[in-house]
């Protein structure tokens, strides 16, 4: 017989704990014998993920067990540094490490603290990215969030007090998805939200899928539609064009009582309010002005143009009305590609799957049904013009009063807190544009070197360093940055303008890396401090969980290997050497919500373990009871969310439509600036409302970059990170999307290029090389560029290295940046021409 | 006596791979060799083009080939139809790696365990893992016989993020892999082999 | 990709046609050096020629064994190949090997007139019949070997053994009439009509084959391109049919006005290149289908 001495036992010791194959933290449980790690498996008891794991969580034990790790602290000897300059490292103890660490950072704090650059990337250990404020430094010098959620995070946390969203798994029934891989490839939680996409295909859900390239999605969707970069918002447009102007169906009822649709606007964009300061709404049987809160919601007008008092005054409805009435699908054709008959299709198709009207009763509870949803993530978004993106993609599912409904499109909240829903100014929901950390006052000369004082709405635009940096007195720093520390995040590698970058390592005095593995980034290091692989260490994590709330732990699984530490340990033993360890207490305290628990709190004056701290963060929220040990047990206290949590939590507080916030904001920020005497400064995206401008790339085109460059994630990769791992490479580099640079096979013919033939872009902002791969699945306007080709440094000898780098394509200014969120245009220009090989 | 297969629903199928990395991690299969991997392809042409995807392992074929020439007798059938290897008995002949039309059956070259996915070394899960393998000798997918003895389902299948690969049993009377094929006209891989695959596949 | 013309996968995460590259060139000569060995031993033994049995023997148990041996992923346990004869042709052909072995070897010491060697009459006779019925075999089994390989659909036919003991009786035809003919002895009356004969019909048989696998399944058709207008066109006309065919032909009726060493060696080069061909190609030329979805197959427009 044939026997397997080996594998899986199902009555052998199988240890609770979450993936951190990537952010996203699906519930796991790994089998252990005699201290060696030998299977990892989806928790079936954890209703995030039910069981699943997608193929990177598969590979978790290549991570812990990946000889290339770095498992002793290190310092570099080699002074010379550079990409390609091998650092020399030699073996340290801690206590050197530490050393040497708290010596260089304690110059620079003394000296001035906001001259060291932070790259702190590690998303299930969020509540540690406050550890560089404490020290003293704003810096934010990476391109996490920002790259992808620059623009979405402000707006979702404006619209319904969320970080994300994503469109109802259970109850849609027609879902549109743009530039987006939920469910299919990437985003949110992909195990679990494979399985509930399948299963909502199999009901019968109908997939639209909108990407340049012939994403997962789009090969899974029923109707894949080809589309140029960045013109997403100009198909939505045309949609809503059609649906105003042509079908005029959408939800009035919606409009005009869950938003500030109806609230009345003048030609300079602001609320017409009364005299004591009630914005007003136009009542039709009064026909006059009417305050919004006394004014019998029956009678309210949702769209119109009103003449008061000699004044145009308008709806804020009214006033989008107007904008669209360009927007008609033949024009955004032109500006799409995507023929005007395809835009009408897909919006009729839309509004007749919304149901509008129809309702449906959830545990007693009667709520609007709209199973009809838009839904869309970095690819369609991530552009220079992202926050209208965005902004137009939230009004077209306001459109058919889909938000936060049963079948709609609904948000996701950052963590365990849920959404943040507390009532704002004039009836409406409070804006939370900032979720990570308070919004930073204006301030001039900018404290922080990616001008997050000049950012109230946007996520931290850490792309800027690249401009910045390079030009400190054009932006007034009065500063220069002198050292850096990494740790879970490989700026090199995720921001644009590589070449930048690399100078800015250069001018660094110290760096110091918090890593698992030598990366581009840690080519520069002067310490490297080896953290402990997500199957060695503790945290407790809930991030942006579409369908689910509560918190899963990671706890080690195996003794850890080599000499590795714990990154609350080494933060806080940082902290103490370099003198704040209470005030990183504190700051603890507060982000953790110990200061309104005061039995938790983290004393000032000790030194807490790692298990110390995550116990106190268990009970705090859990209550006594349920403390690391009973996590240690269980695993996870994960739950589905409820109806209630789920649907209509801004309950009676309206939503913007018309967003007068940001709007004022602007206001605000251009008065700011002036008093500071800086006139050119752009603030153009603050506008209340989307429409089609063309973006800095399409601009690019009549300079002769005649083709667009686009980058992707797919399921087998996270960024390019796991690049490092051959059980992963050895899958990927067998599937053409990950073979070279994506050339459609009409252009390749007319360009005269075979798969293989090695290529170089050129963009505005740089170039790159690499082999054509040709296929059918990309617009012929378009190249391709998977992050699985992407990396320049990779210790593993077995992985063949490709090191067709995309950043090098984007530009990191102002130019190719949303002014108003300082989201990144993600998408470039380029030419393209053969190169000898 | 049960006949345990697979139907594998390509309507649900994303062409993600967990399957097949699950299956690296179950089985720990040493470089190069995949009991089960994921078949891609482009079809079509632009605009109307997409991207399909086949996960297949072995079929555990009633009539399976691989282990009628198998001159040893170190392909066996089990009584509940499970093709298994046993690589104590194996001489590799390699009559079955030709006998199979699918692919399904791997040789391991000498030499191939002398290193596994690391720039260096063996790590501490190969070697245990390893442990079950001989060079020179054939491996193939054992339908996790050693889980399934357990009462768990394969690797593959209890990890596929869509559900799109369901184990079971056809000899159970309208049991789901019966209802399944019946329903949505499921059909094997390479009839014309006349293997009797059991594992059906259903349409995109 | 408009066409749906496929390829040879570049791996197996491709659709397309994949080489077999499990047997190789160790197993091929094997199997040449069986039919090669067994025919001539099966042509000496029933024109009752010593020289001829001894050097069929060696090819066979050193030649062919050797190459067995070394092809084989674990060797010292090739005595477990004997354990499925109910149902494996490897199997068998340990069998007959064990027995070729010693009932070959036997008829050598009879046919030699060995001083020690004592048989009753009828006892010698079914000692030549089983080794006469073991060369048989040996020189044919292959065939059956490969036509098991139910993988590969270019070998899943009866003219498979057939015409590789066609080969194997050419080749041993061939050997046993340029031994005797270095050895300045004549050979017996119509062993070179034989030969002669078994040319054309090994030409026939070919066109049979291929005719028969242009009706067959897509991965045959796929192979018999190849071997017509593909990879190995070259191969086929060049060596196969060319040298081993027609060369061997003209030459050894050339032979028959000329007599010369060197004409016959190279007869003998001719027709072994060609048969040593004929198994390397089938070898190579193997091809599994591809594993695609019938819906995915319907065609261009989806
Ligand atoms: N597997 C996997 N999952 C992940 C990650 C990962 O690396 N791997 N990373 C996590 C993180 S931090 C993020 S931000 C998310 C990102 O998740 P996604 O937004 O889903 O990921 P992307 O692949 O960056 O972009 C989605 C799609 O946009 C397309 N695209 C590019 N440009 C355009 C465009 O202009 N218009 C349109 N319509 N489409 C365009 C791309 O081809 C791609 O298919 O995923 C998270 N989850
Ligand atoms: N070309 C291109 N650039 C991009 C993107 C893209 O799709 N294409 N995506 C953008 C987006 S959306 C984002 S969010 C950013 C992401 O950018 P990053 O967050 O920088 O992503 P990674 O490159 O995965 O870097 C993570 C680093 O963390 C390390 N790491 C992994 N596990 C651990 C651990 O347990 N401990 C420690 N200390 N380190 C660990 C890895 O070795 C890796 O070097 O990139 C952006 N840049
Ligand atoms: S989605 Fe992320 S967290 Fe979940 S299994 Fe995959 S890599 Fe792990
Ligand atoms: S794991 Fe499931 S969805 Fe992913 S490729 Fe395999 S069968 Fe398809
Ligand atoms: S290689 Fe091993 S399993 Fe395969 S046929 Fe030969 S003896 Fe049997
Ligand atoms: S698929 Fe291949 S290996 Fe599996 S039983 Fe069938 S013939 Fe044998
Ligand atoms: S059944 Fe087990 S051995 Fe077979 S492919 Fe699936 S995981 Fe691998
Ligand atoms: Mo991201």
């Amino acid at each position: 017989m044939a026997t397997t001495r080996t594998a899986t036992r199902s009555q052998g010791r199988w240890i609770p704990s979450t993936c951190g194959m990537c952010l996203h933290g699906c519930g796991i449980k790994v089998y252990v014998e005699n201290g060696v790690a030998l299977k990892i498996e989806g928790d079936p008891t954890n209703p995030d993920n039910l069981g699943k794991l997608c193929p990177k969580g598969n590979a978790g034990l290549a991570r812990l067990y990946d000889s290339t790790r770095v498992l002793h602290p290190m310092k570099r000897t080699n002074p010379k540094k550079g990409l390609h300059e091998d650092p020399r490292w030699v073996r340290i103890s801690w206590d050197e490490a530490y050393e040497i660490v708290a010596r260089e950072l304690g110059k620079v704090r003394r000296d001035d603290p906001r001259k060291l650059l932070c790259a702190l990337g590690d998303f299930q250990r969020i509540l540690f990215w406050g550890w560089p404020a404490v020290f003293g430094s704003p810096n934010f010098f990476t391109s996490l969030g920002n790259y992808c959620g620059g623009s979405y995070h402000p707006v979702n946390g404006c619209v319904d007090g969320s970080f994300a969203a994503i469109n109802d798994y259970e109850y849609c029934n027609y879902w549109i998805q743009i530039g987006s891989g939920d469910g299919f490839s990437s985003h949110l939680h992909l195990s679990g939200s494979a399985k509930r996409m399948a299963d909502a295909r199999m009901r019968g859900m109908k997939v639209v899928s909108l990407d340049p390239r012939c994403s997962v999605a789009s090969a899974k969707a029923d109707e894949w539609i080809p589309i140029i970069p960045g013109t997403d918002r100009a198909f939505v447009l045309g949609m809503a064009h059609v649906l105003i102007h042509e079908l005029g169906r959408y939800d009035r009822d919606f409009l005009r009582d869950h938003t500030n649709a109806p609230y009345l606007v003048k030609e300079d964009g602001d609320y017409v309010r009364d005299a004591s300061g009630k914005v007003q709404v136009w009542d039709l049987k009064a026909n006059a002005p009417h305050a919004w809160d006394e004014a019998p919601s029956g009678s309210m007008a949702l769209e119109g143009t009103f003449s008061h008092q000699g004044i145009k005054l308008r709806t804020g409805f009214q006033v989008w009305k107007d904008i669209l009435l360009e927007n008609t699908p033949e024009k955004m054709a032109e500006v799409t590609t995507v023929p005007a008959s395809t835009i009408r299709k897909i919006a009729k198709e839309f509004v007749d799957a919304a149901q509008i009207g129809a309702t449906m009763e959830i545990e007693g509870k009667t709520y609007p049904y709209r199973p009809a949803a838009l839904n869309y993530y970095r690819g369609s978004q991530s552009h220079g013009n992202g926050l209208f993106d965005n902004m137009t993609f939230k009004l077209f599912n306001m459109l058919v009063g889909n938000i936060d409904v049963p079948g709609g499109h609904l948000g996701v909240p950052l963590d365990h807190r849920g959404f943040f829903v507390s009532p704002g100014e004039d009836g409406m929901l409070k804006p939370e544009p900032h979720q990570l950390h308070p919004a930073p006052p204006f301030k001039y000369p900018p404290d922080s070197s990616h001008l997050m004082e000049w950012f109230p709405i946007g996520f931290d635009a850490g792309h800027l360093n690249a401009e910045t940096l390079l030009n400190p007195e054009r932006f007034g720093l009065d500063y220069r940055p002198e050292a850096m520390l990494i740790y879970h995040s490989n700026p090199w590698w995720n921001m644009p303008e590589t070449d930048k970058i690399e100078e800015i390592f250069q001018q660094m005095k110290f760096v110091v890396a918090i890593e698992i593995q030598e990366t581009e980034s840690t080519q520069w290091a002067d310490v490297f401090l080896p953290d402990q692989t997500f199957l060695e260490s503790t945290l407790l994590n809930c991030l942006e969980p579409p369908a689910v709330t509560g918190h899963s732990l990671r706890q080690p699984v195996v003794k850890p290997l080599g000499d590795t530490r714990d990154p609350y340990d080494i933060l806080t033993e940082l902290s103490e050497r370099l003198g704040f360890r209470d005030d990183w207490n504190d700051l603890l305290n507060v982000v953790c919500g110990f200061t309104a628990k005061p039995q938790y709190l983290l004393e000032p004056e000790k030194r807490h373990s790692v298990d110390e701290f995550w116990d106190r963060y268990a009970r705090s929220i859990y209550g006594e009871e349920k403390g690391l040990e009973w996590f240690k047990e269980h695993g996870h206290a994960v739950r589905y969310r409820t109806p209630e949590e789920t649907y209509l939590a801004y309950g009676s507080l309206r939503i913007p439509f018309y967003f007068e916030f940001i709007k004022r904001t602007g206001d605000e920020m251009r008065q700011k600036f002036a008093e500071v005497g800086l006139q050119d400064w752009p603030l153009d995206n603050y506008k209340p409302l989307p429409f089609w401008k063309n973006s800095q790339v399409i601009e690019d085109g009549k300079a002769g970059y005649e083709f667009y460059a686009i980058t992707f994630k797919e399921s087998l990769h996270t960024f390019a990170d796991t690049m490092v791992m051959p059980w992963l490479t050895e899958v990927s580099e067998k599937d053409p999307i990950h073979g070279g640079i994506l050339i459609n096979s009409v252009t390749a013919g007319k360009l005269g290029f075979k798969t293989g033939d090695p290529i170089r872009l050129t963009s505005p902002g740089g170039s790159i090389e690499g082999p054509v791969q040709v296929v059918e699945g990309i617009h012929p306007q378009v190249f391709g560029v998977s992050n699985a080709i992407t990396r320049d440094v990779v210790t593993n000898k077995q992985v063949k290295l490709r090191g067709t780098h995309f950043n090098r394509l984007l530009t990191g200014s102002m130019k190719y940046t949303d002014s108003a969120t300082g989201g990144l245009e993600s998408t470039a220009r380029v030419r393209v021409e053969r190169v000898k090989r | 006596m049960a006949r345990l297969g697979m139907v594998i629903d390509l309507k649900r199928c994303i062409g993600c791979n967990a399957c097949t990395l699950a299956c690296k991690q179950e089985n720990g299969t040493p470089e190069g060799i995949s009991f089960s991997r994921v078949i891609t392809e482009e079809v079509g042409t632009y605009p109307n083009s997409t991207r399909t995807f086949l996960p297949t392992l072995c079929n555990h074929c009633s009539d399976a080939p691989c282990a009628a020439v198998c001159p040893t007798g170190a392909t066996y059938i089990r009584p509940d139809g499970i093709v298994m290897v046993d690589h104590n008995m194996c001489i590799g002949c390699r009559a079955c790696n030709l006998a199979c039309p699918y692919m399904n059956r791997h040789y391991i070259e000498h030499g191939l365990l002398e290193h596994g996915y690391n720039s260096e070394g063996i790590s501490p899960m190969e070697a245990i893992k390893f442990a079950d393998f001989d060079e020179g000798t054939n491996i193939k997918c054992t339908l996790c016989a050693h889980r399934v003895d357990q009462g768990l389902e394969p690797a593959c299948v209890v990890t596929c993020p869509t559900d799109a690969r369901i184990f079971g049993d056809w000899e159970e009377e309208d049991g789901k892999l019966q209802r399944l094929v019946k329903e949505r006209k499921g059909w094997t891989l390479l009839p014309e082999y006349e293997t009797k695959p059991n594992v059906y596949y259903l349409d995109a | 990709m408009a066409t749906r013309e496929l390829l040879i996968a570049p791996h197996r995460f491709a659709v397309g046609y994949h080489r077999q590259r499990y047997w190789n060139w160790l197993i091929g000569t094997a199997f040449f050096l069986g039919g090669l060995g067994g025919g001539l031993f099966l042509v000496s033994l029933l024109t009752g020629h010593v020289a001829g049995m001894i050097a069929g023997f060696l090819i066979v148990v050193v030649g062919k064994n050797s190459a067995h041996m070394l092809f084989l992923g674990r060797p010292e346990r090739f005595l477990a190949a004997a354990r499925r004869p109910d149902r494996s042709w490897i199997a068998r052909g340990i069998w007959a090997m064990g027995v070729f072995m010693a009932t070959g070897f036997i008829s050598i010491l009879l046919q030699a007139h060995a001083p020690w060697i004592h048989l009753s009459k009828s006892a010698a006779n079914i000692n030549f019949g089983v080794a006469a019925a073991c060369a048989v075999f040996i020189a044919g089994y292959d065939g059956f070997v490969m036509r098991s390989s139910a993988g590969l659909a270019f070998w899943r036919t009866l003219l498979l053994p057939l015409l590789l003991f066609m080969y194997a009786s050419l080749g041993g035809i061939t050997l046993s009439l340029t031994i005797r003919d270095l050895r300045g002895e004549i050979p017996p009356a119509g062993l070179e009509a034989l030969e002669h004969g078994l040319l054309v019909a090994n030409l026939f048989l070919l066109a049979i084959y291929f005719y028969r696998m242009s009706r067959s399944l897509p991965a045959a058709r796929e192979t018999l391109r190849e071997w017509l207008r593909g990879t190995y066109a070259r191969a086929f006309f060049g060596l196969v049919l060319l040298v081993g065919l027609a060369a061997t032909l003209l030459l050894s009726i050339l032979h028959a006005n000329v007599h010369s060493p060197v004409l016959v060696v190279l007869i003998a080069g001719c027709e072994l290149t060609g048969d040593f061909t004929v198994m390397m190609l089938m070898l190579k030329s193997g091809l599994f289908a591809p594993l695609a979805a019938p819906s995915y197959r319907r065609g261009d427009a989806i």
